[in-house]
């Protein structure tokens, strides 16, 4: 690489290269943006007009839809986990361990379901199923199920069934939410509700897509009923997923 | 479709193809991108498909949306990011899940991808609604 440069200063020098390389091309991207939308061909009325109707004053059903996509993506994330921890506790629970399946499969059904059709039927299903998988998760988590290698000892919690939780939860605050009517009456009034509407799914859709990867790695690594396994390596600030 | 939807879209490619490259290149472990100790952005297994899956939603902004949605989109990417990029440099192994601590030049890519998706998607927010009338 460089003759007369040490190694790690060499190494130094490129990653600050890229990272400025990034930065200048992002601003590049930005300055064409502001000068798109404040540039000399634009008129002051207009700029004043594109404000007042900017797109987060998306159309109220539009906005009104993004709660529903977030908590189909939630049960969706819930079931890919369930799913994916199916095979290992029916292995060990027996037919106990197929309820996993039922909890995964019926997630992902009701996912599809509250997509295609948000009734309060629709929701009031969801709320009670949900609630069901977190009623045998806290069993699970407390006294312990009654079946497999140690009966009746509480399992620790994990991350991907700690995750899967977290988003059941989510699922039932959200649903109440709609049937309540809490969300429609905030969208109808406050500009910031919809403006917050409107550009919330991609970020909340984003972060169940990569927390439920990284349960779904966890589960594959077998870290499933415990916290990631923590390693230090020869640097002493590394640490590794798995056993 | 006007030019600020053009730069949406424009900066949502870019962003996907560079973040898929990043962690489709990761699972190489080539000198370039990877876990050797020597490697210029410094990944593991799970950080790599951070940046794929990542790098699939940026391109399913730009290639899967128009108008205001991808605008919208875009924006929510660059808040998706924002979390990224806090939660990376709060715990540069992200409380135990990559095997490598994450270095500058990865909190230098999060914090470019937030606040350029942010930039642009702001940007052009009105734009298109303003070119329609």
């Amino acid at each position: 690489m460089s003759q007369g440069m040490e190694p790690g200063a060499a190494h130094e020098l490129i990653h600050w290269i890229a990272a400025l390389v990034l930065v200048l091309g992002g601003a590049i991207f930005l300055a064409l943006a502001a000068h798109q939308r404040y540039g000399a061909g634009r008129q002051g009325g207009e700029v004043r007009a594109a404000r007042r109707d900017r797109p987060t004053d998306a159309p109220n059903e539009a906005v009104d839809r993004s709660l529903i996509q977030i908590v189909a993506g939630l049960s969706l994330g819930a079931a890919v986990i369930h799913l994916a921890a199916a095979p290992a506790h029916y292995a060990e629970l027996g037919d106990v361990g197929a309820g996993f399946l039922v909890a995964g499969v019926f997630q992902a059904v009701w996912a599809r379901a509250v997509l295609t059709s948000s009734t309060r039927r629709t929701a009031w299903v969801g709320i009670v199923g949900t609630l069901g998988i977190v009623a045998a998760w806290i069993v699970s988590r407390s006294v312990g199920l009654p079946v497999g290698a140690e009966p009746w000892t509480p399992e620790a919690i994990g991350l991907p069934d700690g995750a899967s939780t977290i988003f059941e939860l989510l699922i039932v605050v959200g649903l109440t939410v709609r049937l309540v009517g809490i969300d429609r009456a905030a969208i109808a009034t406050r500009a910031s509700v919809r403006s917050i509407g409107a550009v919330a799914v991609i970020p909340a859709l984003g972060l169940v897509l990569l927390t439920t990867s990284l349960a779904t790695v966890a589960i594959a690594a077998g870290v499933e009923h415990g916290p990631p396994h923590v390693t230090p390596l020869a640097s002493g600030e590394h640490v590794t997923l798995g056993h | 479709m006007n030019n600020n939807n053009s730069l949406v879209m424009g900066w949502s490619a870019l962003a996907g193809i560079v973040l898929l490259l990043a962690g489709a290149v990761g699972f190489l472990n080539t000198s370039l991108v990877g876990t050797s100790e020597n490697a210029l952005l410094r990944t593991d297994t799970v950080h790599n498909l951070v940046h794929l899956l990542t790098g699939l939603l940026a391109l399913t902004i730009a290639f899967g949306l128009k108008g205001p949605q991808q605008v919208n989109a875009v924006i929510g990417f660059g808040v998706l990011y924002v979390i990224i990029f806090v939660a990376v440099l709060a715990s540069p192994t992200l409380f135990g899940l990559f095997s490598v601590s994450a270095n500058a030049p990865l909190h230098v890519i999060h914090a470019a991808v937030a606040v350029v998706s942010l930039g642009v998607g702001l940007m052009a927010r009105g734009s298109s609604t303003a070119m329609v009338r």
